[in-house]
């Protein structure tokens, strides 16, 4: 594929997904929808589309899975890594741009993903998304995949910088959502993940996603 | 050409004497003997891993620590000889760890990982142009086997034990471990038995002399350095009954 051949771009990365990731106070806060496509067969539909890549930092993904699964232990083995050497957790700024120079580096035979890296530091909460070929913004609120423009629909107007971690779980949530009504990409059910300050990585259960289940898509997942 | 007692083959590196011996090698095992004591002793509940050192100034940073490493989440290493070295092969022993939860996505065992290190070293052994390691590692932790201890020296040599020291008071640790080792030790007993035979190693403590204490409990697999806060109540009577006894 050459870079000129821009439709071959547009089809190859074309997703069916929607996570949003968004920076509440003393946490940033994730949640994705759980369909896997392969073209227009639902390929899996209990897929994890967000991962601990420490206990301070999480990476969503959407796109190319086996690319995404691949960057992520790569992510993995420098955090862990980075980690031992300097008796230091890793700065979410440079967990960020670790992954933008292992994108950017394989530009011409890119990884076919989407990656929203958010987590807590000395810093406080960051957020970070980044695309196919290593270019990153940082972000207070995000969404990626084909269904981000439904889910930026009803996080922008909802969203202020010191939301709390149980309206900004709410918030997330109900972005999906709405994709997951509006995006035939996106489906099947949501995770909701965070990482807290002092708390670490950690995501929502079963019985405490109930209710939300039950207020933003009036039906429980399958 | 003046040939010693050893001929020319200390000097050549790493070629068999006709006596069937690599000087070098033996060379590079009297840098560890003379270097300061490190020792480990495992039990069911962890491993503990002790160090002592000497600051020979005031001026130095007395929290940064040149003989115990952090190789991975549940593994630790101490070393003995020239610290440099050492740094080298913990650096290996840190990236091999690291690749080996890439490769297979599991926790990677104590033993893969201190065969690592002799492999590397006995490299150094049998290649031109450089020279063998002037260091020993004590690489210790706990994983899905349980509590491991591995030693690994300049030869590339790798033996496992429960209880084992490295450097100039390696002898007299022995000696007390031999005699008052128990497998089933708890984890606050081992520390003690590490602290008595650290203490009972040194012929004189001076002013800088300091120890370093880590353990790996079983129930949290983690490298957790203990706080001097911790260890002086335990080390002060040691020192007190050494003083008093005077020379051991």
């Amino acid at each position: 594929m050459f870079p000129q051949d821009r439709d071959a771009w547009v089809k190859a990365l074309k997703t069916g997904t929607t996570t949003v990731g968004l920076i509440a106070r003393d946490a940033v806060v994730f949640a994705t929808d759980t369909r896997v496509t392969a073209g227009f067969f639902v390929a899996h539909r209990k897929g994890k589309k967000v991962h601990p890549l420490h206990k301070h930092v999480a990476i969503t993904i959407a796109g190319r899975v086996a690319d995404a699964q691949s960057l992520i232990d790569i992510l993995r083995a420098n955090i862990n890594y980075y980690q031992i050497m300097r008796r230091d957790t890793m700065p979410i700024s440079a967990v960020a741009r670790l992954a933008q120079s292992l994108m950017f580096n394989s530009r011409y035979f890119p990884y076919i993903a989407q990656l929203i890296i958010g987590g807590i530091d000395s810093e406080g909460p960051r957020l970070y998304t980044l695309d196919p070929f290593g270019s990153v913004t940082e972000e207070t609120l995000i969404a990626t995949g084909s269904g981000s423009p439904v889910a930026l629909g009803v996080l922008e107007p909802n969203y202020s910088r010191d939301i709390s971690f149980d309206d900004a779980v709410h918030l997330a949530f109900q972005a999906v959502a709405a994709s997951i009504r509006r995006d035939a990409g996106s489906g099947d059910s949501i995770d909701v993940a965070y990482v807290k300050r002092d708390v670490g990585y950690g995501e929502l259960s079963l019985e405490e996603k109930a209710p939300l289940y039950k207020q933003y898509l009036k039906y429980a997942p399958v | 050409m003046a040939l010693g007692i050893a001929g020319a083959y200390d000097r050549a590196i790493t070629v068999f004497s006709p006596q069937g011996r690599l000087y070098q090698v033996e060379y590079a095992l009297e840098t560890v003997r003379s270097g300061s004591t490190a020792l480990a002793v495992t039990c069911k509940e962890g491993v503990v891993m002790a160090v002592e050192e000497r600051m020979h100034t005031r001026l130095q940073n007395p929290d940064f620590s040149w003989k115990l490493f952090q190789v991975d989440e549940h593994i630790g290493a101490a070393a003995a000889g020239l610290n440099s070295d050492a740094r080298v092969l913990v650096d290996n022993a840190r990236i091999y760890s690291q690749t080996l939860r890439l490769s297979y996505d599991e926790e990677p065992t104590i033993e893969a990982v201190a065969k690592r290190v002799g492999d590397i070293m006995q490299i150094y052994t049998q290649h031109g142009g450089v020279r063998p390691f002037g260091a020993a590692l004590l690489i210790s932790g706990v994983d899905r086997t349980g509590s491991r201890l591995f030693y690994a020296e300049p030869s590339g040599l790798v033996l496992e034990y429960a209880a084992w020291a490295i450097g100039r008071g390696a002898d007299r640790v022995k000696e007390m471990f031999e005699n008052s080792y128990k497998k089933e030790m708890t984890l606050d007993e081992a520390v003690k038995l590490a602290l008595q035979a650290l203490v009972s190693s040194v012929d004189k403590i001076d002013e800088g002399w300091t120890v370093r204490l880590v353990k790996i409990p079983a129930a949290t697999k983690t490298y957790t350095q203990v706080p001097p806060t911790e260890l002086d109540p335990i080390l002060a009577p040691l020192l007190e009954e050494k003083k008093k006894g005077g020379q051991r």
